[in-house]
């Protein structure tokens, strides 16, 4: 496209079958190229007419009027392809010059031979006075020059291309900007000389851009470390409460227990039949009292405290602690149904707490059924696993259901079932701390289903 | 010969009643010296403070120990006996209301004998405390006496 300013006359009458002497790309690709269309039409125009000429008239002058026709249709032919190929060189020219990046071609003297607007720009310099100079001439300073000059000429050296990740450059107007190279060797069509095809790509955008998202990455992990010492603080401070619940209320409990039973036991003789029931009465509270101080221990406990995830065999873990609960209550006829080689990734203590809390509950509800039946089991759905327990007890009012995991709640009259209402906001607690979910169903006398699924809590 | 004494380090002056009255129960028959804190404890020890002119060859057969006490607790008591610099050949049975794992893990780290949490109910608390002494004081055989602490 560059070189099409040869004279197309003296190429037509060198060489009538080539598509003009100046044409790089013609050149390159040798004789294969088909002249143009004008060109053709005019050559056979020409033989035409001289055959027409030669016989008919036979004179100089019908041979001259046969040349100048000749011409006039070549000039014709030549001027459409000419304009065509203008048109294509400024289009092609609109196109670099739109690109925000710089793009330019540097011979091997480090002379821009071509460059678009944004390099003329980065310059200082009009597009069109780019051409023919030198990066000193621009006013390139060291030691930018010198790696520049060292830059083009190892690509010309090793005829390889060359990546510059980032690399500063101060553009005309003084900004200091951060670019991207790329550097490729290239030969120029009409000197047939080695020269460097470049395209610098302006990151100081992107990179103030990923500035900030580091920054922000890094403050939002202060700020995220900063919470969990908070948190952190916050559970030392309730572990040191629940230490002192446990010392400070307990000790008044054994004094009121202790002084009763001295009571009973050293003046048994001045304490009438309702005197000794008071009494008891005291005792009774007191171990009340003592149950309530354990369970909430042991729901804070289940709050704080790390997660050691292993996997875990379920089953085993059901039958042996039911196995512990008929150990303990030999009256007790309760048939066990447990589905064999259940298993589960969690921490071992947190969900053998679950799984005792909500055994002792299934156990306590059916003591009053006709033949008690505990079920363990687990089914598939949506992807998901799901745990339940079941039993044929005392049941719920779905009415309720929400309140069952709330701490101190209960469905229950003490008289029939005893109980802190904590065991199920610790099991609730645990399964929480799974990344997983506890449901219930149930109806009045018709037992009750504890559902729940475990998630993945990792390598903690 | 006079019998050596239990040492009962305990800061509530109610356990103290009821332990006392426990003891008194199970008939072990021996003395109780009572420190009302980790520091008097050590000082009994020791032979220090109010104790100095204590012989402190007459060594306690068994120390009950409250780990949660004033000024020095009983953890620190421990330390104390376990750097004495000696094989302590006697028994200490941490008496407490923690069951706190931590406090367990310490406590035997620290080389106490026994850890036990004090029941709510007084008969419990009663048994308790009698089979203790019957553990440690007849069951169970110590090496003869080394000699007096050096605090």
């Amino acid at each position: 496209m560059l070189g099409l300013t040869a004279n197309p006359v003296a190429a037509q009458t060198e060489r009538p079958d080539a598509a003009g002497a100046g044409n790089a790309a013609a050149q390159d690709q040798g004789d294969a190229a088909a002249p143009c269309p004008g060109e053709s039409e005019a050559a056979l125009l020409f033989a035409r007419l001289a055959e027409l000429g030669l016989w008919a008239a036979g004179g100089v002058a019908a041979a001259s009027a046969v040349f100048a026709a000749w011409l006039w249709a070549l000039r014709r032919g030549v001027r459409q392809a000419t304009a065509a190929a203008r048109a294509e060189h400024e289009f092609m020219r609109r196109i670099i010059d739109v690109v925000p990046h710089m793009i330019y071609v540097r011979d091997e003297n480090g002379r821009f031979v071509i460059a678009n607007r944004a390099t003329a720009e980065a310059f200082g310099i009009a597009a069109d006075a780019i051409s023919g100079q030198s990066l000193e001439a621009l006013g390139t300073p060291e030691p930018r020059l010198t790696l520049v000059r060292e830059q083009d000429r190892r690509v010309l050296e090793s005829d390889a291309p060359l990546f510059v990740a980032q690399e500063d450059f101060e553009d005309a107007a003084g900004r200091r900007l951060l670019l991207q190279t790329s550097k490729v060797p290239i030969r120029l069509p009409d000197r047939d000389a080695a020269a460097i095809l470049g395209v610098s790509i302006d990151m100081t955008e992107r990179q103030k851009a990923e500035t900030e998202v580091r920054r922000l990455n890094a403050e939002l992990e202060e700020r995220v470390a900063k919470r969990t010492d908070e948190i952190d603080a916050a559970n030392r401070e309730l572990a040191a409460f629940t230490y002192s619940v446990s010392h400070d209320l307990r000790a008044p409990l054994r004094t009121i227990d202790g002084f009763s039973r001295i009571l009973m036991s050293s003046y048994a003789g001045q304490l009438d039949e309702q005197g000794r029931h008071f009494i008891d009465r005291i005792r009774a509270g007191t171990q009340t009292m003592s149950r309530l101080i354990d369970d909430l221990l042991r729901l804070s406990r289940a709050t704080r405290g790390v997660l050691h995830p292993e996997t875990l065999d379920l089953s085993h873990i059901v039958r042996s602690t039911a196995a512990e609960f008929q150990n303990k209550m030999p009256e007790r006829q309760v048939t066990l149904k447990i589905e064999e080689e259940v298993t589960a990734r969690g921490d071992a203590r947190y969900l053998q707490l679950a799984l005792e809390n909500l055994l002792s509950n299934a156990f306590k509800y059916t003591s009053r059924s006709e033949r008690p039946e505990i079920m363990f089991g687990n089914f598939e759905q949506d992807g998901k696993q799901i745990f339940f327990i079941r039993d044929n007890g005392a049941g719920f009012d779905m009415a309720y259901a929400d309140k069952l995991f709330r701490p101190f709640q209960r469905l229950h009259n003490a008289s029939e079932f005893e109980g802190s209402g904590i065991g199920l906001a610790t099991v609730n607690n645990i399964i929480r701390r799974h990344r997983g979910r506890i449901w219930a169903e149930g109806a009045i006398d018709r037992g009750a289903t504890f559902y729940f699924t475990l998630g993945d809590i990792g390598e903690q | 010969m006079k019998r050596p004494p239990i040492l009962l380090v305990e800061d509530n002056r109610d356990d103290v009643e009821l332990t006392l009255h426990a003891l008194k129960e199970c008939g072990l028959g021996f003395p109780i010296v009572v420190a009302g804190d980790g520091e008097e404890a050590l000082d009994y020890l020791f032979g220090r403070g109010i104790y100095a002119n204590r012989d402190t060859r007459d060594r306690p057969v068994m120390i009950l120990l409250d780990l949660k006490l004033p000024r020095i607790d009983g953890l620190q008591v421990l330390r104390a006996i376990r750097d004495a610099g000696r094989p302590d050949p006697i028994p200490v049975v941490a008496l407490t209301t923690s069951d706190e794992e931590d406090d367990i893990v310490s406590a035997y780290k620290l080389g106490v004998n026994s850890y036990i949490r004090k029941p709510i109910d007084f008969d419990q608390f009663s048994e308790t405390v009698k089979q203790v002494g019957r553990y440690w004081l007849s069951l169970n055989m110590m090496p003869p006496s080394v000699g007096p602490y050096n605090g």
